[in-house]
């Protein structure tokens, strides 16, 4: 895919793959990630909340390592993989990290949710999840706000997937 | 809100991003952009280049020596809390680390950045001054080692100069016999700490040596040292933190006063109670 910024700025050409798309792209020097994935890929499931890094939700993942989209250049993605909400389960197949926190009821109006998703995979798949205390899985999600449910859903689904972690793997 | 227009480049080396940076009148060097960015996107800080140095490969070189480690400049906050093999050789270290921020920022953050940023709530700076530390650095000039006390002057402000470069930290090792505390404190988990303080505990058969660094109320990391019996400690540490405090209000001396306690009494009990969490 290739796309080309909308800007009477300088641009930059950069590389990189998108949910397993390769994209080429040119971007403003100061364009941010999540101005490239919200404003000229169309994948508008990375929000923007704070623009300061504290919110969490404009959580990615870029080679395979949570990071704000809003302190992280689009410049800086060049030659990177980034995968985003979009690119975690689908509505037919939700990974499990989305379906525990379904079960849990852990959404209401979903702004927070992409970046919970995405902070919680991040975890699921470290490896580290399984061994952690209570105050330890709270404390992996305080770069996560959540204006809506009051954490307790979202809380019992990093629970859940602590204690699935050695049963079901959803493979992708 | 969304930074100013700027240049990015992205050099390969260290004297090639040198270059960039003496060329330029208001080029800003990039590690892992958590504190700066913010900066920018709230236009606090408008550099017109950015110098990108977080692809060269010598800056995240990380070496451990039996009494120092030496850490590329660009080694990750999550790197430091994570690894194992660093977390067994400094656990002080690692511990501080963990306190950064929240997950996603300690990917990225770096240890070179937090040290040049030299933020007043900074967990680094502190560390680094207890253990009497340095930094590497390189400008046109050639290298030099700064030591962390002569590094850090106050809020945003240290003895780098405009067109110097941090290459590497050194941070000596938390000596056998000696016990080790760290305690921030903040509103939220992850928020910028309110208060906090590094103690290092050297306990004899009849006298407590402590070396305590106090950060987030000083605006800069401040060392107080005191030598007593067991049972004068608080009174010891108590009236040091006053005298090192003067310019202090009464509440952010207060504050600074229970963070060298909690910190000391994590050093002397082992217990690990030292964070926001």
């Amino acid at each position: 895919m290739e796309v080309r910024a909308r800007s009477d700025e300088p641009l930059l050409p950069i590389e990189l793959t998108v949910n397993a798309q390769r994209v080429s792209a040119t971007v403003a020097h100061r364009a941010s990630l999540a101005d490239l994935l919200r404003d000229q890929l169309g994948l508008t499931g990375t929000h923007v909340g704070c623009e300061q890094g504290v919110c969490g939700s404009c959580t990615v993942l870029v080679n395979g390592t949570s990071t704000r989209a809003c302190l992280f250049l689009a410049a800086q993605a060049d030659r990177t993989d980034v995968v985003t909400i979009e690119g975690l389960g689908t509505p037919a197949q939700l990974s499990d990290v989305q379906q525990a926190i379904v079960d849990r009821h852990g959404i209401q109006c979903g702004f927070c949710t992409p970046g919970f998703v995405v902070t919680l995979t991040e975890l699921y798949e470290s490896g580290r999840l399984e061994r952690m205390s209570d105050a330890e899985l709270r404390r992996e999600l305080d770069g996560n706000l959540c204006r809506c449910t009051g954490y307790v859903g979202l809380v019992d689904a990093a629970r859940d997937l602590r204690a699935n972690t050695t049963t079901s793997r959803e493979t992708r | 809100m969304k930074p100013a227009p700027f240049t990015y480049v992205r050099p390969s080396t260290i004297d090639e991003a040198l270059e960039f940076l003496a060329a330029s009148h208001d080029g800003k060097v990039i590690a892992g952009g958590q504190s700066l960015l913010p900066l920018m996107n709230f236009r606090l800080a408008r550099p017109g280049l950015l110098i990108d140095v977080g692809r060269i490969p010598e800056l995240s070189e990380i070496v451990i020596q039996p009494t120092t480690l030496e850490l590329g400049a660009m080694t990750r906050h999550s790197r430091v809390e994570l690894d194992p093999t660093i977390a067994s050789a400094h656990p002080l270290l690692s511990f501080a680390a963990s306190q950064i921020g929240h997950r996603a920022i300690r990917n990225h953050g770096t240890i070179g950045g937090s040290i040049a940023h030299a933020d007043a709530a900074a967990e680094y700076p502190a560390v680094l001054t207890a253990v009497s530390g340095s930094v590497t650095t390189r400008s046109p000039r050639g290298e030099r080692t700064v030591p962390a006390n002569d590094l850090f002057i106050g809020h945003y402000a240290t003895d780098l100069a405009e067109d110097e470069i941090i290459i590497r930290v050194t941070v000596p090792r938390v000596s056998p016999g000696q016990r080790w505390g760290f305690f921030e404190s903040s509103r939220r988990p992850g928020d910028f700490a309110e208060s906090g303080a590094v103690a290092l505990v050297t306990t004899g058969a009849d006298r407590y040596d402590i070396r305590v660094v106090t950060f987030a109320t000083t605006s800069r990391p401040v060392a107080i040292e005191i030598s007593s019996g067991p049972a004068d400690v608080d009174r010891s540490l108590v009236s040091a933190v006053i005298e090192h405090t003067s310019t202090l209000d009464e509440r952010e001396r207060d504050l600074t006063v229970v963070a060298v306690r909690r910190a000391v009494g994590m050093a002397l009990n082992g217990v690990s109670k030292g964070g926001a969490r």
